[in-house]
């Protein structure tokens, strides 16, 4: 693989104009958020301004990924129930949804289970606020979405690699393109500043002991990744099941019996997906 | 899970999917408990029958365990050579193979 392919690749997969573009609005939460004086209703108001964000927003908070038992129908009820991070996260995450399914169903239903599943892990971690842990698990394979949208004709070789090769996916962006939707992941979080949470669950979610500020985040969509792998719920772009990291498993403190859990929830609610559509 | 007719839906049992009305709003949410008037009113609302957690058999269950069962020497089969994964794809055929009975057994 010359530097120069792999530099004209990079090229062309942030090429402005054909990422989508996070809205306005962002920064300006960003912003509030920031600010020890400004308030939840404060947040919620800007938010609403744009109706087809918020009924997104709406949308996802009500999906089967949290479960929660009643309806949500409203922005500060939402931002009360998940905090401000996940609502922030939910914001951006809204804002790609379009690029995602159009890159690919099978993957963009991946995602929706891993956000599931992440929260899952992150609740019988016993971790503090598992519902933050969504945004990264429904992220964590971007790279593979810009990478399909942004290079089309490497689509036929990589499946050619994933089918016939039997190779995994990652191996198959590493002999084509030098290197794996993970760093693409890096660039895109860097392209649009996400929250270093996010990114560092993008970006080393396969090699959970590499991150360096939120060691949890990839620990946790690890664990998820693997579970729906295991579901087969959508696809992750080969018939493999990845690796699954013992430092992981110990970084989160969890057992087996843990992970049942975790199953159950998928073996229940993955269903509900079926026909569920945020647009 | 099993689907009950909303005739003979009683109070005390808990919904195992949300009742929606035709434009999506929800009425009952998923995991709702019944209340004698609440089962009425599912009763009158014309559907022919809804799931309802935890009563008898789930055969939706039992064959998505089953499924995953079936699966696991394919979606493994990268690492053979690694005594942990293979210890992992054991722990994770007796859950399904578990779980899978208990969802015949209802």
């Amino acid at each position: 693989m010359s530097q120069d392919l792999r530099t004209e690749y990079r090229g062309r997969i942030l090429k402005a104009g054909d990422l989508p573009t996070l809205p306005k609005v962002l920064d300006e939460v960003n912003r509030l958020m920031e600010d020890p004086n400004s308030s939840t209703d404060q947040i919620a108001k800007v938010v609403s301004l744009d109706q087809a964000l918020t009924a997104r927003i709406l949308k996802m908070v009500n999906s089967p990924i949290y479960g929660f038992p009643g309806r949500i129908g409203a922005l500060p009820h939402a931002m009360v129930l998940l905090g401000l991070n996940v609502v922030r996260g939910v914001l951006i995450s809204a804002s790609v949804m379009d690029m995602m399914n159009k890159a690919s169903v099978g993957l963009w239903r991946h995602s929706l289970g891993c956000a599931m599943a992440a929260t899952e892990t992150a609740r019988v971690a016993g971790l503090d606020d598992p519902e933050e842990y969504s945004v990264p698990g429904l992220l964590h394979d971007l790279g593979k979405m810009a990478v399909a949208l942004q290079i089309p004709e490497l689509q036929d070789d990589m499946k050619y690699l994933v089918e016939v090769e039997d190779m995994t996916m990652l191996a198959a962006e590493r002999q084509l393109m030098g290197f794996t939707h993970a760093r693409v992941g890096a660039w895109l979080a860097d392209h649009w500043r996400l929250p270093p949470f996010i990114k560092e669950g993008m970006v080393h979610h396969h090699a959970p002991d590499k991150a360096e500020h939120y060691p949890l985040v990839p620990a946790v969509v690890h664990v998820a990744d693997f579970l729906v792998r295991l579901f087969e719920y959508g696809s992750g772009g080969d018939g493999h099941i990845p690796y699954l990291e013992p430092a992981a498993v110990d970084r989160l403190g969890i057992k087996f019996k843990d992970m049942e859990k975790v199953m159950d929830a998928l073996a229940e609610r993955l269903t509900q997906f079926a026909g569920y559509s945020f647009s | 899970m099993a689907r009950i007719p909303v005739t003979e839906l009683k109070a005390g049992m808990v919904l195992a999917e949300p009742v929606k009305r035709k434009d999506g709003m929800v009425l009952f949410a998923a995991g709702t408990t019944l209340s004698e008037e609440g089962a009425k009113r599912l009763a009158a609302l014309g559907l022919d029958s809804v799931n309802v957690s935890g009563e008898g058999p789930d055969e939706g269950l039992a064959q998505l365990f089953r499924e995953r069962d079936a699966r696991l020497d394919r979606l493994f089969r990268a690492h053979t050579d690694s005594a942990w994964m293979m210890k992992i794809k054991e722990r994770l055929r007796s859950y399904f193979q578990k779980r899978a009975a208990q969802a015949e057994k209802g």
